[in-house]
């Protein structure tokens, strides 16, 4: 129950901002009221996996202690009500069997899930990650990742599926539609999902709790631009943080806004500390009209500019390079260097706050990108990998760094192509709009102590 | 919650929020002064609360996947099979994988073997014509999990096994060679298959593996 407060109290703050039929879900761990004791656990076990049903909405919940369930309260499976949010954990729900992870030893493996709409055979379930197709029973179809996480997904239509046994598929490749299938058992139209991971201490392979892994999936899955947010032209543009392309994620009260200073005279702030994830950060979607080579520039507002290692990840051309910057020796644009972005979306400029520092505010400025055209092929494509020279540029003195061609000793460090960079940053967390109210939201009215309620209760799960 | 800890909350909630007028920049230049002074506790506790907030908000994550060692003496004392009881396609793939390899000492059920495999973990998996599905997955890509809270009957399952079933899928995990392995059995009835809704059969089938090949 308190972490539920939590969630209803934290976008309490910025009530204005809530929309109706906005995704909403009750915290790990909190099950149907009578169906068991759910594990309260934060982790993300498969940080950047993919949502495995294809399109949302979608509907986590039981669908044996839903509407139509066997210890449901009444009504059919079709019932709008498990069709509709908040979404339930129903990991670790009341089973008889072991379950080393679940508070009283037995439980639930994974989590159920409906589809958008309750019809069978029509909605495709995909590939949470990249990998192969270990095996295909009666009902179940398993896939083991690179890195040794089996994930599970069952009742697909095994009569449509479409992927054979030791096929290699990638993240979101379609697997088959969602089903009833349970060779002749009645039961709801859902995917039954779950993760399987060897923790030695946990006992070896276990089933590990899905719903946060869930949750951050389905954030990015909802977070998908429809539409291109902007499309930059032929040479260049200014992002600004106010402006559609920009997302501010995390912790939304640690994202200030200043009104004075800064690209349209408005910018974010927040400090930078020492943890291995990200607790905010900021995302500039970069839609590209014309491929070609580009100078990127982030601008800093001083005094919000303290910190000295703000680690940055360009994505251009599907690749993914970081850069560390120290923000305390630039005054306004300073260069992350000179990109090859491809023609079209998927690309990114992202900026984080775990940068390392146990020190007091440790600012660090959010406030707009600028992308400028340097090859001069204006109206021609280009083509080719990204080739980032690094450093310089803006009104910095100069810089470039590691792995580049620029100069050294400036404010910046450029690492490219080694992939993520390290810290789990480039998985979702609650998706918060321009600074103010996160999306997932909840219709409670708290009242005007909500703000002291969501602290109250943000310290509360600290604590728990 | 004490005392102190509501003083700092109502000092963040009084100095954040959307609907804060932003600070202006005189009080922001005092602000940036103040904070390093020695003795400000309340502007280093509310640092200190942004922290632990951000940490909560960041979470934790699975810390790998990291290659854990393989005892191969004991697995040379296990019981072998000849690796000749696999088609051969499957049998080429046995050097590739780099920890022993379990499997099925059942010649039907070897016929029908697919091993699928990525360095650090092979799945074999396996039919029947009856409707039996069988695999047995060995996995040395171990995670760790900051701070996780393991229940104790998960500190028994270390040290024997753990039997496990969702719809009917019956899931035997133990720990050989120092490394982990499951078996998962899934039949076409699986609600009237007794080799799904009794335990015996997997138990019985993980008592009968033996080491088929694999590669330190």
């Amino acid at each position: 129950m308190r972490r539920a407060l939590l969630t209803a109290a934290v976008l309490t703050l910025c009530p204005a901002t809530l929309v109706a039929q906005e995704f909403t879900y009750n915290p790990p761990g909190q099950l149907v009221s009578g169906s068991g004791t759910g594990r309260a656990d934060d982790t993300v076990y498969v940080p950047e996996m993919r949502f495995p049903i294809e399109v949302a909405p979608a509907y986590p919940n039981s669908q044996v202690h839903g509407r139509g369930g066997q210890q449901g309260p009444g009504g059919g499976q079709c019932d709008t009500e498990n069709y509709s949010y908040p979404w339930w954990d129903n990991y670790c729900e009341s089973r008889q069997w072991s379950m080393p992870l679940c508070p009283s030893g037995t439980g639930h493996q994974g989590q159920d899930i409906r589809p958008s709409t309750c019809d069978k055979s029509v909605h495709w379930v995909v590939a949470a990650e990249a990998g192969q197709i270990t095996s295909i029973g009666s009902y179940a179809v398993s896939q083991m990742s690179d890195s040794g996480t089996r994930h599970r997904y069952l009742h697909m239509d095994m009569a449509q599926l479409a992927i054979t046994q030791g096929q290699r598929v990638e993240k979101g490749a379609r697997l088959g539609l969602v089903s009833n299938d349970f060779g002749g058992t009645p039961t709801h139209i859902h995917l039954h999902y779950d993760i399987n991971q060897n923790i030695p201490s946990a006992g070896g392979n276990v089933y590990v709790p899905t719903y946060m892994s869930l949750v951050r999936s389905y954030e990015t899955l909802i977070g998908m631009e429809a539409e291109p947010c902007e499309i930059i032209g032929p040479d260049g543009a200014t992002l600004d943080d106010f402006g559609p392309c920009a997302t501010f994620f995390g912790n939304p009260q640690f994202w200030r806004i200043v009104d004075s200073g800064g690209v349209q005279d408005r910018f974010h702030w927040t400090n930078g500390w020492d943890g291995d994830n990200p607790g905010n950060w900021a995302r500039w979607a970069l839609h590209f009209a014309e491929a070609g080579r580009y100078n990127v520039e982030i601008n800093v507002v001083p005094p919000y500019n303290v910190a000295t290692n703000v680690r940055y990840l360009v994505r251009a051309s599907g690749e993914d390079s970081t850069h560390t910057v120290d923000q305390s020796a630039v005054t306004d644009w300073f260069s992350l260097g000179e990109f090859d972005f491809a023609e079209g979306g998927d690309q990114k400029v992202e900026v984080f706050d775990n940068s390392g520092t146990t020190l007091d505010d440790q600012h660090i400025t959010a406030d707009a990108v600028r992308v400028t055209r340097v090859d001069g092929m204006t109206g021609n494509n280009t083509t080719g990998g990204n080739n980032n020279t690094g450093g310089g540029g803006g009104n910095t003195t100069g810089g470039g760094g590691n792995n580049t061609t620029g100069g050294g000793g400036g404010p910046i460090t450029n690492n490219t192509g080694g992939g993520s960079p390290p810290g789990d940053f480039s998985a979702d967390e609650i998706r918060v709009k321009r600074g103010c109210c996160a999306t997932v939201s909840h219709s409670n009215d708290i009242g005007g102590f909500a703000p002291l309620i969501a602290l109250g209760a943000l310290v509360l799960r600290r604590r728990r | 919650m004490n005392e102190r800890t509501v003083s700092v909350i109502l000092v963040i909630a009084a100095s954040v929020g959307c609907a804060e007028p932003p600070p202006d920049e005189a009080t922001i230049q005092r602000e940036l002064q103040v904070a390093p002074i020695a003795g400000d506790d309340d502007r280093a506790a509310a640092n200190q609360l942004e922290r632990e907030m951000k940490a909560q908000w960041a979470g934790s994550a699975p810390r790998g996947p990291v290659a854990e060692p393989v005892d191969w003496d004991e697995a040379s004392r296990f019981k072998q099979l000849d690796p000749a009881r696999l088609p051969t396609e499957q049998r080429k793939k046995l050097a590739e994988v780099k920890l022993p390899v379990l499997a099925f000492d059942d010649d039907a059920l070897l016929a029908t073997a697919l091993l699928t495999h990525h360095h650090n973990w092979y799945v074999i998996a396996v039919k029947s014509d009856d409707g039996l599905h069988m695999n047995v997955l060995g996995n040395r890509n171990a995670w760790t999990v900051p701070a996780m809270e393991i229940p104790e009957a998960a500190r028994a399952a270390a040290e024997d096994y753990t039997l496990s079933r969702t719809h009917g899928i019956v899931t035997v995990s133990w720990r050989s060679f120092g490394t982990s392995y499951s078996v998962d059995v899934e039949c076409a009835k699986p609600m009237s298959d007794p080799r799904c809704t009794e335990d015996e059969f997997a138990l019985a089938v993980v008592e009968q593996l033996g080491v088929i090949g694999g590669t330190p």
